[in-house]
């Protein structure tokens, strides 16, 4: 039985004369070791597989495997053949193996004439449905600012999971909409004209994968179900929250097995500089070199039910928000004045008009959303709250 | 003839408190004008050679000048009168023709009255059993640097015999308290004796004329001439050593260095670390003990320490004979021992007395105070974070007396000064108490009572909640018979319980309760059959009751399952012998044998596993059930104790000492530092009891006219069965512990130099140590290894140390002191490569302990500001400000990575990263001296 230990993090502060710096060891020693990270799930393919190499700690960088012969083998001697589609990065056919909960599924990999590798059986589980995925209004400090701000927590539950133990593991992605500050009124490429559908840049849609992976088993809990499972926090001080946003959450039942490995890597790169924190120390994975045993071989290849839920959430009401946002001032209306100055690379360059009449170049992230990152095509899966 | 060591201040402080006796004027001594123009010190010896007078000043204050003599027919008086007022020199002479000679301050020679009736209880009896039955509890001098031969015993008894004993008891002068562990010395015979928790000693000597010199921790040096006729009592009163006049921040028996047969201890009073910078104020035993040598700890705010290369579980504190099974407030940062009702702690590294047992790297063995048996007095102090206050006082005069010291964390103002909401919802609370009762029931039977107790209460955020406590009970009997023999009897109680709540995450919210409580009852006995031999036999046992605790969800959201993690029971009991033999006046040796017992016993059920597979739940076989009291299983050993001293000349010794040691309790802990919630855990029949052994050599030398003392140790020690964790084992709610523990072994060695200048105005040590801690957890079952079955460093292994501790008094008032630290950094396990799990940053360590952290080094002042010295006042007061880590120096705490939005981050923690100011007051009844 395994529970969280506390962040005792927290007892640092209280002397309040700690602090911390950031700090990068020298580290003279590098390790290359390979490294496997992929999955089967009882969701239709294609499933891929990637390959890849370590890389020094001060210098990080992804270094894809390639050339490898890699297959998923399942318990009733089918094979899969997975094809090298990007460096480093091997998928099954898209019509080949589906996984099926109750079978039991292997990877092989051959490196080369010398080195194969192997996982263990692992059988695909049963899959759980969640229940819900909601939001509280919480107030918490920001590192920055210092003090507290409003935000959103999100939390999920599951529903009663068909057997007493089960270990979860819940990855997520989120889109939010959010819009420019000003509407356009005239472009500029070496001459001025007309923006028609000044709507056309204001609304944006950006994605970004959360980035951190949360794990819960049901073993100490008295029922097999899940509640208020803590998920990630989203401040009032960008513009996440600022008109939709949409979490899509993938809740992953894993073998005990692969839970483990998870949990660790959690803890290892999850670390509060407390002294009250284990050693760090070296994670295995589930490949294993069928020759040489002792070889480390990280990461893990997964065999897993997967089950999903997305939700929306709109602006909530009566928050102050923190986002900053565009003003004009005497240096936009000069910017105008000056537009065909303006190097043509940067065509078109959009102007705005106040309600008084007086046309402005303000900084484009003002009025081009796509600036930050998103998308003006309105995802497929996004559903207006009107 | 000279008496150099007397110290003309601080007659001055005796003096004063004696009430006034007339002078008596003796026969005029004519001073012969022969002794014209002859130096100073020609001068004194010439005068003691011819006449009875005899001449006390300190050799360091007077520097030697000519004497005048102006005509013949002058009296010594007039003499002294004429050439010492020019020079600044104040003397007087007593009834006894004892001349005092001082600088500055003229002495008042008055004794008290009675004087020479009381030096008639020296003129010994006839029957030393009636004597005693019919004496006062106390009869002595008070006449303790009057160089007047103290005869013991009688002519006529001693007409027979060619050996005496003398023995007696060593007392304060002030309040009568016992003088512990004073040493008893006789230059001639080059033997001696040292006096124990009572106070008692016993001297066995050839009769004779002899100088006896008795020293001890805080009392003046006595020095006696003695004339031994027949075995006789012999009592002495000592003058509590004066600090603030001209010493002293640390003292370990002076002679011990050379003479004494220990080796790998230390032995440090209270008083004398009253100027060692704090922090926060707050003065610490254990944060002095750190400042030793062999003594690291993993980090700053670390709970306990790690002696020689062990593990902080490996230590033993005993506070009168209690044990305490946590010695931290604030998960570290403090110490759970008031230092005001401290009177000393000694430090045991090796060579451990038979009596002791049941740890392998140290026993922390602490005494506290015993209660003024004079008068009530009482003393307190205020802090940036406590509060505390003692009193204490006789409950029957010169027989009994009780103190009682209390301190408390006055408020959590510190915290609430803190802008963080997170930091501001936190409470951080501690208390300790100690009650101390000594109580005479008749000369010779005596009985201690101490009482402890320590708290801690403390609120993290708003989501977690710690307690903690320690209450502890000693009663001690202790009865002396045949003058020289000691029996002591006594019964201890110790509880040491913690519980946390926590709901950080809503859905595992949950509470958790531990408690240990151990019993035990120790008989033993101390025999001097004559000086050169020493036994020591006892018996004790140990019935340790722990209960692992319930994890329980803390609230109707909750919806974890409770679980209990059931009882522990066994009974650990010893039985010892020792000797300590002086073979020769230069040579001695000392051995001692315990035998230990231990059973762990029902009621319990116990798995067992598949032969030669890891010990893990899949892998259980059976399940046997075991009844109270039932014996489950049992480990006996012996314990080797042996140590030898040579002496090649007075002033340099080299001992030796070998020991082995079992310990059949740990503390369940696989972090760096101990955590909050580790737990004490017996010895079972999966985990077996760990033993140690240690060798140890040392070269010991007093240079520079004693000044300095000087000593070299060199140890290897090696642990079996020590007991480490699978990685990533979760002990806080482990129903099985066997199936995370793993043995090991463990191998350290070390070299360790200390200089010390134990007095004068400078005064303070230097020591450096260089070490070195491995361990290996290998086994052929490829689960149970640690780091690949290879050799790592220890969390503590800190292989260059080096501590400066100095004092400098300016004046009485004035002084600073100053501590200088540095140590090699800790080792610590850094990443050795990235690689990438579903697009985020994951981190690949290196092999256990591979690298260190950045050096240690730290600065540390304080100043010292003591009240007025008037004689007649109701209280007196002290300041200290102290600077702690005055360089600011961001000495790493640890150095830990972290994932931030799927990139790996590193940092660095330092604990006090800024250097850290505090002031503290402290105040006690009386004046400066009392």
């Amino acid at each position: 039985m395994r529970i969280k230990s506390i962040h005792f993090v927290m007892l640092i502060p209280i002397f309040l004369l700690a602090c911390v710096d950031e700090y990068w060891p020298n580290v003279d020693r590098y390790e290359q070791l390979m490294v496997v990270d992929g999955m089967i799930t009882d969701e239709p393919g294609p499933y891929e597989v990637k390959l890849s190499l370590t890389a020094p700690a001060n210098d990080p960088s992804y270094i894809p495997l390639s050339g490898c012969f890699v297959s998923i083998v399942d318990d009733l001697g089918n094979t899969e053949i997975l094809k090298e589609f990007e460096p480093g990065t091997y998928r099954t056919d898209s019509n080949g193996i589906r996984g099926i909960t109750g079978r039991q599924y292997k990877l092989i990999v051959h490196r080369d004439d010398e080195r194969s590798y192997e996982t263990a059986f692992e059988t695909l589980p049963l899959a759980t449905e969640i229940d819900s995925i909601y939001t509280e209004i919480e107030y918490k400090e920001d590192k920055d600012l210092h003090h507290e701000l409003a935000g959103l927590q999100f939390y999920l539950d599951s529903k009663r999971a068909k057997q007493d133990t089960n270990y979860f593991m819940w990855r997520g992605e989120a889109t939010y909409h959010y819009e420019s500050d000003y509407t356009i009124r005239w472009y500029y490429d070496g001459s001025l004209e007309w923006f028609h559908g000044p709507d056309s840049l204001y609304h944006c849609w950006k994605t970004y994968p959360l980035n951190i992976f949360f794990l819960q088993s049901t073993l100490a809990l008295n029922e097999p179900i899940i509640k208020r499972l803590p998920l990630h926090y989203v401040n009032t001080q960008t513009r996440l929250l600022s008109v939709r946003y949409s979490l899509l959450m993938r809740q992953f039942s894993l073998s005990q097995r692969a839970y483990a490995f998870w949990e660790t890597l959690a803890e290892m790169n999850t670390q509060q500089g407390s002294l009250y924190t284990n050693q760090p120390y070296q994670t295995k994975g589930n490949l294993v070199n069928t020759t040489d045993l002792s070889e480390v071989v990280l990461g893990y290849f997964l065999v897993t039910a997967v089950a999903e839920k997305r939700i929306f959430v709109d602006r909530p009401n009566n928050l102050p928000f923190y986002y900053p946002t565009c003003s004009l001032d005497e240096a936009d209306f000069e910017a105008y004045g000056a537009l065909h100055w303006a190097d043509p690379v940067f065509y078109p360059i959009y102007a705005i008009e106040t309600n008084g009449g007086r046309r402005a170049v303000p900084n484009q992230s003002c009025v081009d959303c796509r600036r930050h990152g998103g998308t003006i095509n309105k995802p497929d899966f996004w559903i207006d709250p009107w | 003839m000279r008496y150099p060591v007397l110290k003309g201040h601080l007659l001055v402080v005796i003096f004063v408190f004696l009430s006034s006796f007339a002078f008596s004027q003796q026969i005029e001594y004519i001073v012969p004008l022969n002794l014209n123009q002859q130096s100073w010190s020609n001068f004194v010896k010439e005068v003691e050679a011819t006449t009875n007078y005899r001449f006390f000043y300190h050799s360091d204050s007077i520097v030697d000048f000519q004497i005048n003599i102006a005509s013949d027919g002058l009296s010594l008086e007039a003499v002294l009168s004429e050439n010492l007022s020019t020079q600044q020199y104040y003397f007087s002479i007593d009834a006894e023709h004892n001349v005092f000679v001082s600088k500055n301050q003229a002495l008042k020679a008055e004794l008290p009255p009675g004087f020479i009736d009381m030096t008639q209880s020296y003129v010994a009896d006839s029957s030393l059993t009636d004597q005693t039955e019919s004496s006062k509890d106390f009869l002595s001098t008070t006449k303790t640097y009057v160089a007047k031969t103290l005869v013991v015993g009688s002519a006529r008894e001693g007409v027979h015999i060619s050996k005496a004993t003398v023995s007696g008891y060593i007392k304060n002068r002030e309040d009568g308290l016992a003088v512990v562990g004073a040493t008893l010395y006789i230059p001639q015979l080059e033997t001696g004796t040292t006096t124990d928790a009572l106070g008692f000693y016993s001297l066995q000597l050839p009769k004779g004329k002899y100088r006896l010199v008795v020293n001890s921790i805080d009392t003046e040096e006595g020095k006696y001439e003695l004339q031994v006729l027949s075995n006789g009592k012999l009592d002495l009163l000592l003058d509590k050593k004066v600090y603030a006049l001209d010493e002293v921040i640390i003292k370990s028996e002076r002679y011990d260095n050379v003479r004494g047969t220990q080796m790998g201890f230390e032995k440090i009073s209270t008083k004398s670390i009253k100027e060692i910078p704090t922090i926060m104020g707050e003065r610490d035993i254990i944060k002095v003990a750190l400042l030793l040598p062999g003594v690291q700890s993993v980090g700053e705010g670390a709970s306990g320490f790690n002696v020689r290369g062990s593990p902080a579980d490996q230590n033993l504190f005993y506070i009168n004979n209690v044990p305490i099974y946590n010695t931290s407030h604030l998960f570290g940062f403090f110490s759970t021992f008031p230092p005001d009702a401290i009177s000393e702690f000694t430090l045991y590294k090796s060579n451990f007395p038979a009596k002791f047992g049941g740890r392998l790297s140290s026993i922390f063995d602490i005494t506290a105070k015993d209660g003024n048996k004079k008068n009530f007095s009482a003393r307190g102090g205020i802090s940036p974070i406590t509060g505390k206050l003692l009193v204490e006082g006789p409950i029957v005069k010169d027989k009994s007396s009780y103190l009682v010291g209390v301190r408390s964390t006055y408020s959590n103002w510190v915290l609430k000064l803190i802008e963080n909401p997170e930091i501001k919802n936190s409470r951080a609370g501690f208390a300790d108490a100690v009650a101390n009762f000594s109580i005479a029931l008749t000369p010779k039977d005596r009985i201690k009572i101490l009482g402890y107790y320590s708290y801690d209460d403390i609120k993290m955020a708003n989501h977690t909640q710690f307690n903690y406590e320690n209450i502890g009970t000693s009663v001690t009997w202790n009865h002396v018979f045949k003058e020289k023999h000691n029996f002591e009897l006594s019964y201890i109680y110790s509880n040491y319980g913690f519980g946390e709540e926590n709901s950080e995450f809503q859905l595992e919210a949950y509470k958790h309760s531990y408690r240990l409580k151990h019993n035990e009852v120790r008989a033993g006995v101390t025999l001097r059959p004559n000086n050169d031999h020493r036994i020591a036999i006892g018996v004790n046992s140990v019935l340790y009751m722990l209960d692992q605790g319930e994890h329980l969800p803390l609230n109707s959201e909750s919806l974890i399952d409770g679980v209990d993690l059931g009882q522990e029971k066994g009974l650990e009991s010893s039985v010892y012998i020792s000797e300590d033999w002086d073979i020769s006046p230069l040579f001695s040796i000392s051995a001692g044998l315990r035998y230990n017992f231990y059973s762990y016993l029902g009621p319990q059920d116990v798995y067992s596993y598949v032969e030669g597979a890891p010990k893990e739940i899949e892998n259980i076989t059976d399940t046997t059930s075991y009844g109270n009291n039932e014996i489950i299983k049992s480990y006996s050993a012996p314990d080797f104790r042996l140590a030898a001293k040579y002496i090649i000349n007075p002033n340099l010794s080299v001992k030796a000492s070998f020991n082995t040691l079992h310990q059949y309790i740990f503390m369940l802990s696989n972090t760096i530092a101990l955590s909050p919630t580790d737990k004490w855990k017996l010895s079972d029949s999966h985990i077996k009891p760990m033993s140690g052994q240690q060798y140890a050599v040392g070269a010991f030398t007093n240079l520079a006219k004693n000044k300095l003392e000087f000593s070299t140790e060199v140890y290897y020690k090696r642990v079996k069965n020590l007991v480490e964790y699978k990685d990533g084992a979760d002990l806080l709610v482990n129903e099985v512990p066997e199936v995370d523990v793993l043995q090991g072994e463990l191998e350290a060695y070390g070299i360790e130099f200390m200089l010390k200048k134990p007095f004068g105005r400078l005064n303070g040590w230097v020591n450096y140590t260089y070490s070195k801690s491995m361990v290996v957890v290998d086994s052929d079952i490829p689960g149970n290894q640690t780091n690949f079955g290879k050799a790592y460093p220890a969390n503590y292994d800190k292989p260059h140390a080096l501590n400066l501790v100095l004092n400098y008094k300016f004046s009485r008032r004035l002084s600073i002191s100053g501590n200088l630290v540095y140590a090699t950094g800790r080792p610590t396990t850094y990443p050795s490569a990235i690689y990438y799990q579903n697009g985020m940053q994951v981190l690949h360590y290196s092999m256990r302990n591979e690298y260190r952290l950045p050096d240690y080094f730290r600065v540390d002042l304080s100043i010292n500001l003591e009240g007025n010295l008037l004689a007649k006042k109701l209280a007196h007061g002290s300041w200290n400000l102290s600077v702690y880590n005055v360089t600011g120096r961001k000495n790493a705490y640890s150095v830990y990575f972290t994932s931030e939005n799927g990139q790996v981050k590193g940092y660095k923690l330092s604990v006090f990263g800024v250097p850290i100011v505090s002031l503290s007051y402290n105040f006690k009844l009386g004046n400066y001296a009392n």
